[in-house]
């Protein structure tokens, strides 16, 4: 998009109306105000996108191998480590970075903090996004993904944690989707629409809250299926779903963070002043909510040792690495993110958002595949794997772009709202 | 947030609310008159079976606990526009 | 089902109230393992650790039964008690066989020992509770069997069970499904003719028969050659208990047995979580309800000035 940033005067589009007052057609807003020549030429000018064609040119012939000759053609079929990849990150990494949704939906419509609205849309279509590709993740994984409706129509099986998942999952997608269909109604310039949304918005809001806590919970207590092969300190049968849950919240706050302080760099001709303007003191305001959830996290991480009587493990191998973990990837960023607070320095906090994003992943990884099975071997991905994984989040980043470029995300719709 | 509700929409909820409490009343009495129909209602769909293992057990028990939460999904939005109705 | 429908009868008889009544004395909180009869005369088969001689003729059986493909090395080629595999020693189940014999050599006794591997058919199975689709079935006649048109691959069954059992069919795009032993379900058990694998057992080494016999049987040997067992039978208890059970002459962790294994069924780790949804699901609406009442305070503060302008 250098084409904006370049000679930047004004946000392109930001109203149904051309400076003339002619309106603008549906086609061009999806251009962004450009010809099409001028968009491919905009579009082959940024070196992004040639990385992008080059995974998908790569990642995707993958996926159709995958599909035609079974998950065997691209994994190491392990029976010992049925979840590889594509769940390890897929939906065990991908859904507590996009608790966002709910986190900041609470915030704002249900405790009326306003002051964090500019950051609201960024936040709910994150978790929109982040949903949406774990299922995707999930349907490359699942061995019969077309069957996906069955656990909600056809045989119900209620006392499995999956179940759970399955039915809040789906139905959170699509509180999500309301959510995030206001910026839509605006862009497309259909008020009723918004209107009718707004009158669901507390009911959203709690619906998300519920179905939050119960899947990011959920998500855990499926380790608790596997009480003997889990490693005892990656593991607690009691507070698992509290410790999924716990880590969520600053997982998903410094998603957010680490997303707008992306679009500030990169998409800065997008977002309008009150979102540049304002960014700084939200993102110390969301790296507060973080330091919270992340002592508690701690606490309750060792609260579950106590617990289950496993202070003897701390002494060995796993014991260093599992201190290492949690140094690294909480202890660390709650530094960083008190250090930002009490300076007010927000470039510190984007830098503990980087760190605690990634530990999220690392942790989920590590519960799934690295520790489990922790007394047989250690299990490699295969390369295929890694690239379909690759090749899928690609498409999530892109998706994203897409519509952060078009939708009143990170700007306000200047037209009727 | 918008409280206020028009008459029509009033006359649903109230209508639901009647229904939902002549429901739960019948199960009450019901269960206080052991009426035949209750008991016939309770085999009928599994609240009394012999259960020969634990897994099983929780599969019904499970499934009456969610088939509760969705019921109350319904009654406690009705609920809450209602309590918070504010006088025209 | 035949004691069900006494049981029905029996209980109507005795009156509504009285059943009622019966069952929550027996109730005191929450309802554990131990609290179900699991079929009392559902069936097991128990294994001789002692007389296996590791013919394969079993897992030879095993295949013709149900119908699995050839094997790479055909059944009375020994040579796969020395293969290595990728990250484990020993074969395990695998999509195109239900069942393997492994060998072990251990130091107190100069020949190898044997193990035969399979589903050991759970009283409270963990694949049963983990599945979503209720894919799996407890029998009954005490065999654990799988659904293959409900299941959505998933593979979260494989993650639950204790023994490593069930195995998916990576190999195939079009109609994967879990492979795992059955017992013989369809064609043998249903019918009360044992499975295959102990009908070809030369050595007796495998006996079908009820479970609560098997643990007779197995109690006896011990007692009677102290020296010949170890005093354990695995399977009586590990996980809640199993319908295969198995006694050793040495230390089951010796010959290829998971001896971390719990005696507490697979659920009650999925408990704590499973009880704590609907309270969720019933608390958080009004909790959260009101904390946004709570929190809008701008027509309460406005109508608190009302009332003082009132006053
Ligand atoms: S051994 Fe495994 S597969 Fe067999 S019944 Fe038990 S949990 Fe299920
Ligand atoms: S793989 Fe199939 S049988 Fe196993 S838990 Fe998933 S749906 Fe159930």
């Amino acid at each position: 998009m250098k084409l904006f940033t370049i000679n930047k005067q004004e946000l392109p589009i930001v109203d149904h109306f051309r400076p003339d007052g002619s309106k603008w057609t549906l086609k061009e807003k999806l251009l962004l105000g450009l010809t099409f020549q001028d968009y491919r030429k905009q579009f082959f000018r940024n070196p992004v996108n040639w990385v992008v064609i080059i995974i998908f040119l790569t990642g995707i012939p993958i996926i159709i191998e995958r599909y035609v000759y079974g998950l065997a053609s691209v994994t190491h079929s392990s029976n010992d480590y049925p979840w590889g990849l594509f769940l390890g990150f897929g939906l065990f990494g991908m859904v507590p970075l996009s608790a966002s949704g709910f986190l900041l939906g609470t915030t704002v419509e249900l405790f009326g903090r306003k002051d964090f609205h500019p950051i609201e849309r960024l936040a709910l279509l994150n978790g929109l996004l982040g949903y949406f590709f774990a299922v995707c993740f999930l349907l490359v994984d699942l061995g019969l993904p077309w069957r996906l409706p069955y656990p909600m129509f056809v045989s119900l099986g209620p006392a499995a944690v999956l179940f759970l998942v399955a039915w809040h999952v789906a139905t959170y997608l699509s509180v999500q989707i309301a959510e995030v269909l206001p910026s839509f109604f605006e862009w497309i310039g259909w008020l009723k629409g918004k209107k009718v949304i707004r009158g669901m918005v507390l009911g959203l809001t709690i619906a998300g809250i519920i179905l939050s806590t119960l899947h990011q919970g959920a998500l855990g207590a499926l380790f608790t299926y596997a009480p003997g092969k889990v490693h005892p300190l990656w593991l607690s049968a009691n507070f698992q779903w509290l410790h999924f849950f716990c880590s969520s919240i600053f997982g998903g706050l410094s998603m957010v963070i680490v997303v707008s302080t992306l679009c500030k760099k990169f998409l800065a001709w997008r977002c309008d002043d009150h979102f540049l303007v304002s960014l700084d003191r939200l993102t110390l305001g969301l790296a507060k909510g973080c330091v919270f959830a992340m002592i508690t996290y701690i606490a309750i991480k060792f609260a579950a040792i106590a617990h289950d009587k496993e202070w003897v493990y701390l002494l060995t191998g796993w014991g260093q690495y599992y201190l290492f973990e949690i140094s690294l990837a909480v202890l660390l960023p709650m530094m960083l993110y008190v250090l930002a607070i009490r300076k007010g320095n927000a470039t510190v906090a984007r830098v503990a958002a980087i760190f605690a994003v990634l530990g999220i992943l690392w942790n989920r990884i590590n519960t799934c595949l690295v520790c489990f099975n922790w007394y047989m071997y250690r299990e490699i991905p295969h390369w295929k794997e890694v690239a379909i994984t690759i090749t899928v989040y690609t498409a999530y980043i892109v998706t994203y772009r897409f519509i952060l470029y078009r939708l009143p995300i990170l700007y306000e719709w200047k037209g009727a709202k | 947030m918008k409280y206020e509700i028009n008459h029509q929409r009033d006359w649903i909820s109230f209508i639901l609310m009647i229904q939902i409490s002549i429901a739960v009343g019948m199960m009450l009495l019901g269960f206080i008159f052991q009426a035949e129909w209750a008991k016939n209602f309770m085999i009928g769909v599994g609240m009394i079976k012999p259960m020969h293992n634990q897994v099983d057990y929780y599969t019904y028990i499970k499934g009456i606990e969610y088939l509760l939460c969705v019921y109350y999904f319904m009654v406690f939005p009705v609920f809450y526009i209602f309590v918070n109705k504010k006088k025209q | 089902m035949n004691n069900k429908i006494i049981n029905r009868r029996n209980f109507i008889k005795g009156g509504f109230a009285s059943t009622i009544v019966a069952s929550q004395l027996k109730v005191t909180g929450v309802k554990a393992a131990g609290d179900f009869d699991h079929y009392p005369d559902s069936m097991g088969v128990l294994v001789d650790i002692n007389r296996c001689v590791g013919c394969r003729s079993c897992e030879a059986a095993c295949n013709k039964e149900q119908g699995l493909p050839e094997p790479e090395k055909p059944f009375n080629d020994y040579s796969v008690f020395d293969e290595i595999h990728h990250g484990r020693m020993e074969r395990r189940t695998r999509e195109d066989r239900y069942t393997v014999v492994n060998k072990y050599n251990v130091a107190e006794i100069d020949h190898p020992l044997f193990r035969k591997a399979q589903c050991n058919h759970c009283l409270e199975p963990a694949c049963l509770t983990s599945c979503f689709v209720k894919a799996y079935s407890k029998t009954p006649e005490g065999a654990v069997i799988y659904n293959p048109d409900v299941c959505v691959g998933c593979r979260t069954c494989m993650i639950a069970c204790p023994f490593y059992v069930p195995t998916f069919k990576y190999s195939s795009a079009f109609s994967p499904r879990i492979m795992k032993c059955i017992f013989c379900y369809d064609t043998r058990l249903k019918v009360g003719r044992p499975p295959a694998c102990v009908e070809a057992c030369p050595q007796e080494a495998l006996i079908f028969g009820k479970r609560a016999d098997l643990l007779d049987i197995a109690r006896k040997r011990i007692t009677n050659n102290s020296s010949k067992y170890v005093n354990h039978i695995y399977g009586e208890k590990e996980a809640g208990g199993t319908a295969w059970l198995y006694i050793s002459p040495v230390e089951f962790s010796k010959v290829g047995f998971n001896t971390h294994i719990s005696q507490e069924p697979i659920i009650n780790f999925v408990r704590d979580f499973l009880s704590m949804v609907p309270m969720v699901l019933m608390i958080w609406p009004a909790l959260f309800a009101g904390f946004h009442l709570l929190a809008n305070r701008k027509d309460a503060n406005s109508r608190h000035d009302n009332d003082h302008q009132e006053v």
